[in-house]
């Protein structure tokens, strides 16, 4: 299926920093879950290695597979994910306070992992076969929310899961504002926002669940409740900055194993490896995530289609999200979302699904010279 | 599109140097600010030892408890560096700096716990509370700890518990004992330790600035360890350190028919309270350099002849080989000649004696006359079959052999042959043999109970362990039986100081000459005197207790260890009131009192029963 000419432009740099990342996340994990009374170290690394070697073999398999019949099936992937969305809601395990797993027995997974990706197939080709002359106009702007989005945000909210449903939202709007908007409804939308914000506020304040509000409390004022969840970031803050310049030093740090923060080895594992590595090693790691989304955009630039370029656009704002996300909460920039820092947290499904992701940058940059082929 | 990416890519670049800059701000310019804080809020790790499981007697008795220990503990971290601080701080809690140093080192991690001191009095709690603040870190924590309900009674049985040393430490088996616990480190302490000791939990919590617990993290409960009921029964125990009080010896009572140990006792004994606050060094080097050895339990560790107790095995084997019979007799005329003249304990003799008369009386020409025929290879054999020149196995540590002599034991140990002249003296139980009490009670039962030699063990409720049925004619054990009940109960026997009224009992004096006399560091008037052995049985048929008993420069065994079996015997079947309990507990707590009983008899009827060779 691959041929040679097709091997010979493989980004091996590409997977490089994708897969030194992931290696830096389990080293990470294993210090994050030195365990303080037990004398046996938790598996947790080794079964996130596994889930490393599972998701190299799947990047190579889709990587093999022309992006084109991706494109193809985008529909019928949505179809499926959707469906995933409802059974997870019908016979879904929870955890957490928190219905998003489904369990197969010999494996769960979060179908919302995958159905991120979807969207991105959906809405790739969507707008890659849109020929309009340019920007959307409110009829468009209309169909797409209707017919693509409204489903599985209520469907994902409902789990629930706000997270995601920011996620699946942050990449609805960067998609549409690449393709471009026309100027008015991008202004009207704007100054109905600023307008609504009050009212909208209340009403969605309403409708927030309590953990959600105190993490947006939290994050205004962490003092408010220091054992709660602003203990949380608090925290997070204090290992980051007793980290300093140089950093502890690898297995020194005592937030992990002492703290127990909940989610050291997850959603926290930034303020971890900051503890360890300083400032020094923080920004070295976020030079390797930067050269990620360099090569993103760079694919997506150099594409050979409209396709490749949204597709390689949608999954690069995807993992740029993440990586905001996470450590605008982590060093305590933004308020604390269940969101993982992608590759490096701890979690089989997220974990595959970012190199499932990331497979498809690779998948349109090595076919960028074969538009004959 | 093109410049729609390149805008994306911009606005990447921004939000990262955001990032880096909030970093710079939070690990640089905050740094110090939140390492402060970081040190600050420490967390801590503390052991909660679990309960010890709690030591019964047969009879559901409460021998130990588990009492609230009051003791001061700190953080390693937390113990001053400067001398002054921590001079200070040891006039508070009443130890010297070197020794909290030295306690200091045995903590690993700066965030253990280092137990300073334990079982402290009220009023120090108090004084010790008051200027807590002077001392971040100084706590005052409640643990368990181990009381022993008889004090010195049982205490080689009982055992004691101490810190575990730093090399069981690196065994696998106390890798989850933490190093600040106590361990069983002697007697049925020790060999039940796993048993009893349960495991400990640990609590996980955040601390202050101060020391102050702020919040607990986690807690590991700890799991309590496990009761066990001895077989020992405490009246015949209190009833056997009673009897020894003020001597040096041991007391052995097996139950016959399966071994269990009703009563171990060795005097002089300890407090293993002692080692409940952890014992001081001058408390230690006064038990270790004590010339009576305290810490030694008699019961399984002296080694002696058995004197003419032996005479009963000497009996069977020439029995069993038809080199006498019941109606053999000799005549004593006080010596006989074999080489050299060997004396009967009795100058004058005892003129003509019959096999049964002969044990009755003890008569030693009776026996020279057997040793004289017999192959010491026959005696060996027998005394080999009743368990004597090996370990019976009982689950406490530092057992001896003992010593059997034989032709081949003689070859390997002094390079020469076995002289008949030598089968002479261990026909009375002298010479080369050697013995312990506890071989002695095993083989009284196995004389009693038909043959039969259970392995000892210390625990009520578990399965007899057989380890062989001995193949003699049981009209032969019958016999010996007899003759053990005329020791007791036939005129001229020189077992009668055992009679009682309680139930019938049997038995065989022995006295274990001291040659060359002088035990070491001993000054006493005494340390020329023999050892007294008394073994025997109750009651006459279905025997149930056997027992061995042994005074140390006693004396004769007659005199000296009969009425203590007596006494331990009747104790175990006709166990005291409440209320004589009681007395009998003081008694015994009151090292004072003197057994003046004990004394009166002996004068009454010393020349009845002095014996020997």
């Amino acid at each position: 299926m691959i041929d040679r000419r097709i091997l010979k432009g493989f980004d091996w740099s590409f997977l490089a920093a994708v897969v030194v990342l992931s290696l830096i996340g389990v080293m990470t994990i294993y210090s994050a879950t030195r365990p303080m009374l037990e004398t046996q170290q938790p598996s947790f690394y080794v079964r996130q290695l596994n889930w490393i070697m599972l998701s190299l073999v799947v990047f190579f398999l889709a990587v093999s597979i022309d992006y084109m019949w991706f494109i193809r099936s985008a529909y019928v992937l949505y179809i499926i994910g959707v469906l995933l969305l409802i059974i997870v809601l019908v016979a879904g395990r929870r955890g957490m306070g928190a219905q998003r797993w489904i369990d197969l027995g010999f494996l769960s997974f979060q179908p919302s992992e995958f159905f991120k990706i979807f969207i991105v197939l959906t809405l790739s080709r969507y707008l890659s076969r849109m020929r309009n002359g340019g920007r959307l106009g409110i009829k468009e702007l209309s169909k797409i929310l209707a017919g693509l989005f409204i489903l599985p945000a209520v469907l994902i909210l409902k789990q629930p899961d706000l997270g995601t449903m920011l996620m699946v939202l942050f990449i609805f709007a960067s998609m549409i504002l690449t393709y471009g908007i026309r100027k008015k409804i991008l202004m009207t939308v704007l100054v109905i926002g600023l307008i609504a914000t009050p009212f909208a506020g209340k009403f969605l304040w309403g409708g927030l669940k309590d953990y959600q509000k105190n993490r947006i409390i939290a994050f205004i004022d962490p003092q408010a409740d220091p054992q709660g969840i602003g203990y949380h970031i608090t925290q997070s803050k204090v290992s980051i900055g007793a980290g300093g310049f140089w950093g502890k030093g690898y297995t020194k740090g005592t937030q992990g194993p002492y703290r127990f923060l909940p989610e050291h080895h997850t959603d926290f594992i930034f303020s971890i490896f900051s503890e360890e590595w300083g400032f020094m090693g923080s920004f070295l790691l976020f030079v390797l995530y930067l050269f990620i989304i360099w090569k993103g955009f760079d694919t997506a630039r150099n594409a050979r289609d409209m396709e490749g370029t949204y597709l390689a656009l949608g999954v690069t704002y995807m993992f740029t999200f993440y990586f905001i996300i996470n450590i605008g909460m982590t060093v305590g920039l933004m308020p604390v979302v269940g969101i993982p820092l992608p590759l490096m947290s701890y979690g089989g499904t997220a974990l595959l699904s970012n190199f499932l992701a990331l497979s498809i940058i690779e998948n349109v940059r090595i076919r960028r010279f074969a538009s004959y082929y | 599109m093109d410049k729609k990416i390149t805008v994306a890519f911009y606005i990447v670049i921004s939000v990262f140097s955001i990032f880096l800059l909030r970093l710079w701000y939070l690990q640089i310019i905050k740094g110090d600010e939140y390492r402060m804080i970081d040190e600050r809020n420490r967390i801590r790790v503390i052991d909660i030892p679990a309960p010890r499981g709690i030591i019964y007697d047969r009879n559901n008795t409460p021998l130990v408890r588990n009492i609230l220990s009051y003791d001061i503990s700190m953080i390693r971290e937390d113990i001053p560096d400067d001398t002054e601080t921590l001079t200070e701080l040891g006039r508070l809690i009443g130890l010297s700096a070197e020794n909290i140093l030295k306690l200091e080192k045995v903590a690993g991690s700066p965030y253990e716990t280092v137990r300073l001191r334990r079982n402290i009095s009220f009023k120090e709690v108090a004084r010790i509370e008051a200027r807590k603040t002077d001392f971040p870190g100084l706590q005052v924590d409640v643990n368990s700890a181990r009381e022993y309900l008889y004090g010195h009674t049982a205490s080689h049985l009982l055992g004691y518990l101490s810190n575990p040393t730093p090399k069981q430490l690196s065994q696998p088996e106390f890798s989850n004992v933490p190093k600040q616990d106590f361990i069983g480190q002697y007697g049925i302490e020790k060999s039940y330790d796993s048993k009893l000791r349960g495991v400990a939990g640990k609590k996980i919590v955040e601390v202050d600035a101060r020391g102050s617990i702020i919040k607990f993290v986690r807690i590991q409960r700890p799991l309590k360890g496990q009761d066990i009921r001895l077989s020992m029964d405490i009246n015949a125990q209190l009833e056997a350190e009673k009897s020894l009080q003020g001597q040096a010896g041991a007391v052995v009572a097996l139950k016959a028919d399966t071994g269990e140990v009703l009563a171990m006792a060795s005097a002089p004994s300890f407090d293993p309270n002692l080692f409940v606050a952890g014992i001081e060094q001058g408390e230690w080097m006064e038990l270790i350099n004590n010339p009576d050895k305290p810490l030694m339990n008699r019961a399984i560790q002296n080694q002696y002849p058995p004197g003419s107790t032996f005479k009963t095995i000497t009996t069977l084997s020439a029995l069993e080989t038809g080199l006498v019979s019941e109606h053999t007799s000799v005549y004593c005329g006080g010596s006989t000649y074999f080489g050299r003249t060997f004396r009967c304990w009795k100058g004058g003799g005892h003129g003509r004696v019959d096999t049964h008369r002969s044990i009755v009386e003890s008569c030693d020409v009776f026996f020279y006359e057997i040793g004289k025929k017999i192959n010491i290879d026959t005696i060996a054999h027998y005394a080999s079959d009743f368990g004597l020149g090996s370990l019976t196995g009982i689950e406490l540590d530092g057992e001896a052999a003992g010593n059997l002599p034989s032709t081949e034991w003689k070859l390997k140990a002094k390079k020469e042959k076995w002289y008949q002249g030598e089968t002479l003296s261990v026909a009375i139980g002298q010479g080369y043999l050697t013995v312990t009490p506890i071989q002695m009670a095993r083989l009284t039962a196995g004389l009693v109970n038909g043959g039969r030699i259970y392995k000892p063990h210390l625990l009520a409720g578990e399965a007899p362990v057989l380890e062989r049925t001995i193949d003699v004619d049981s009209r032969n054990l019958n016999f010996i039986r007899k003759a053990m009940l005329g020791v007791v109960y036939e005129d001229e026997g020189t077992g009668s100081r055992a009679r009682s009224n309680v139930v019938s009992i049997g038995g065989k004096t022995g006295t274990a000459q001291v040659i060359g006399g002088v035990a070491k560091g001993k000054s006493r008037a005494d340390q020329h005197q023999d050892h007294a052995w008394f073994i025997a049985f109750a009651p006459e048929y279905n025997s149930q207790i056997a027992t061995a008993v042994f005074v140390e420069h006693g004396g004769h065994g007659g005199s000296a260890a009969a009425p203590i079996a007596k006494r331990v015997i009747e104790a175990y079947f006709n166990p005291p009131t409440p209320e004589s309990k009681e007395q009998k507990h003081e008694a015994v707590h009151g090292e004072a009192q003197a057994p003046e009983e004990q004394h009166q008899d002996t004068g009454a009827q010393e020349k009845q029963e002095v014996e020997g060779d």
